[in-house]
């Protein structure tokens, strides 16, 4: 069961938005989001292409490209570490605020081996000798049990399955214990035995420590699997964030009702139409007027369509923005 | 029983002494659907291209309506290729980014019926645009202004532009959100009710083959280890690893740890 200790949380952004500035106006990536992560968490977070999700942790990564203009706070430890110089912010990025990408090909540099790219980690960050840097790299693959760990030490990442290649990351996140692991979309680019793979490795390694993980996924399934919390985003906001249990029984927002019967469920017998949510989020530069899921959704009012629906607490664990809620 | 549509003897493919594809045969007859599932290596795109002779294969035979693909000669291959259309997996990637959605639909016509009218080329492809759902304003948009899912389905609109009769779709709808994988799949079961098209449907998606298909094979390191009828595959596995791939579709709703069994 989540620890959920007075304490400060590990992550806490506030108000966070992501503009982009266009031609004519500004593009709202990220639209105001709130959210925390207590310290052992897993909070999940769901949402279609576009909805922001990935925006919303580059941006608290400080990876964004110069272009964004980032507004609101984010605090890594009681630190607010949004607008931090690289300098400042590579102190903690990489150690104690680690991230996991969706392609594990394009987040290893093709011409070093495994064991120098784990190594130099601890080189960088806690001024290890190259000798015992090589030791951990070869205990860190071992935690993400990858077999014959010596032998890969001294392989380069085109000669790693997409699965290894993965397993590898997730072991370069974890070499300097960090408090946080955002894993954007981890399984995506895996098939679906070692999609199962990697969630077993990630619930695994984190009941030995005490690190919370951001899990970010488009497909419900997947962090439902994994996370104690979810919090499902819609065109730059967030909709609805809910104990897991609680959600996948009684999920209250009609989007997140909508995207747990796309979820793959191989026990629900064959149907004649796959259920699937007909037409497109509002795209970035559009302007906000009333609920940006009104008019997908089968719920909606004419009151949806001017007046924004604020995330409103439901009880102690659960926030939901709608109108016309499910329960 | 009516003659198969497809009949495929004994084909392998080698990578330079690689067995991508060992010895691989099987059916499809017309309007029909098989399944095919395998992991990422097992050979199910080796498979597709080597169908359409996108890659050489090393051995066997491609029995299309009786005539082999692999020994025929280029104007014969050229005749049935009509017939035999692939979808993608990447559906950006697959669309030529100089190419409105109109020019794309109509270049098949322009390759296969050269000698169309432009009126009748254009009446066509609106046609075809509005069997998968697009207005007519769609026509001009080019694929950066399209998401991932209109582009898959122009991706689609092109293959069926000259009324295959065997669509081959490759991964269609990995790439894509959950939320709108359905209506992908929708629409494709659509086109094959209409139409009478057969599929080869290749995924690593278990819920979606089961969705479409009749029968379905499971691929591992390059063979073909079990073929049923769709349900009887789902229900009633039979090889140790078509068991395994089920197992690792996570549980959502019980939260079961999804303990892998595969390897």
């Amino acid at each position: 069961m989540t620890v959920r200790p007075a304490a400060r949380p590990t992550l806490k952004t506030q108000e966070v938005r992501v503009d982009y500035p266009i031609p004519g106006g500004t593009a709202a990536a990220v639209r105001g989001v709130s959210l925390s992560v207590s310290a052992q968490e897993c909070l999940g977070v769901v949402g279609e292409s576009g909805s922001g999700k990935t925006q919303l942790f580059l941006a608290v990564m400080g990876l964004l490209s110069s272009g964004a203009q980032i507004t609101g706070s984010a605090q890594f430890e009681g630190e607010e570490i949004l607008g931090l110089a690289p300098q400042e912010l590579n102190r903690i990025r990489g150690s104690k605020l680690t991230m996991v990408f969706q392609d594990p090909m394009m987040s290893l540099t093709p011409h070093l081996k495994i064991g120098v790219q784990l190594a130099e980690v601890l080189v960088h960050h806690r001024g290890a000798s190259w000798r015992d840097a090589e030791r951990t790299a070869l205990q860190a693959l071992d935690r993400v049990r990858i077999p014959d760990p010596r032998r890969r030490l001294q392989q380069y990442p085109h000669e790693l399955s997409g699965g290894m290649r993965q397993r590898v990351m997730i072991g370069m996140s974890l070499l300097c214990e960090p408090s946080l692991v955002i894993a954007d979309e981890p399984t995506s680019a895996l098939d679906v035995t070692v999609q199962a793979q990697i969630l077993d490795l990630l619930r695994d390694v984190r009941a030995g420590t005490g690190f919370s993980i951001v899990l970010i996924s488009h497909d419900l399934g997947v962090v439902a699997s994994l996370a104690d919390r979810v919090a499902v985003m819609y065109a730059g906001r967030i909709v609805e964030s809910a104990p897991t249990a609680e959600l996948m029984r009684d999920a209250r927002h009609p989007y997140s009702a909508l995207l747990m019967q796309c979820v793959s469920d191989l026990r629900r017998p064959r149907t004649d139409r796959m259920p699937f949510l007909a037409g497109q989020a509002p795209g970035a530069a559009e302007p906000e007027r009333g609920c940006a899921f009104a008019p997908r959704c089968p719920r909606s009012t004419e009151r949806c369509t001017h007046e924004r629906p604020a995330l409103e607490d439901v009880n102690a664990t659960s926030q939901v923005a709608c109108h016309y809620p499910l329960r | 029983m009516s003659e198969p549509l497809l009949d495929v003897r004994g084909l392998g493919v080698d990578y330079r002494g690689f067995r991508a594809l060992g010895d691989v045969s099987f059916e499809i007859r017309a309007g029909e659907t098989l399944g095919l599932v395998g992991e990422s290596g097992s050979g199910k795109s080796t498979l597709a291209r080597a169908l359409l002779r996108l890659i050489p294969a090393s051995r066997g035979q491609i029995l299309w309506r009786g005539s082999d693909l692999l020994r025929c000669d280029s104007a014969t291959l050229r005749r049935h290729r009509r017939d035999l259309q692939i979808v993608f997996q990447d559906p950006v990637a697959s669309l030529n980014p100089r190419m409105t959605v109109a020019q794309a639909l109509a270049e098949p016509l322009r390759v296969f019926e050269p000698n169309l009218r432009e009126v009748e080329r254009r009446a066509r492809t609106a046609r075809m645009l509005e069997r998968v759902g697009f207005a007519a304003s769609m026509l001009d948009r080019y694929p950066h202004e399209l998401s991932g899912g209109q582009c898959q389905r122009v991706g689609i609109a092109r293959a069926m532009m000259l009324d295959p009769k065997l669509l081959i779709c490759d991964e269609p709808v990995s790439s894509l959100d959950v939320s709108i994988q359905g209506q992908i799949v929708n629409l494709l079961v659509d086109l094959q009710r209409e139409l009478g098209t057969a599929m080869l449907f290749i995924s690593h998606n278990l819920a979606v083959v089961r969705h479409l298909s009749h029968r379905v094979a499971v691929i591992h390191e390059g063979n073909l280890i079990e073929s049923a009828d769709c349900d009887a595959l789902f229900s009633t596995p039979v090889h140790p690893h078509t068991r395994a791939l089920l197992a690792a579709v996570p549980d959502p709703i019980g939260r079961r740890p999804t303990k892998s069994a595969a390897t």
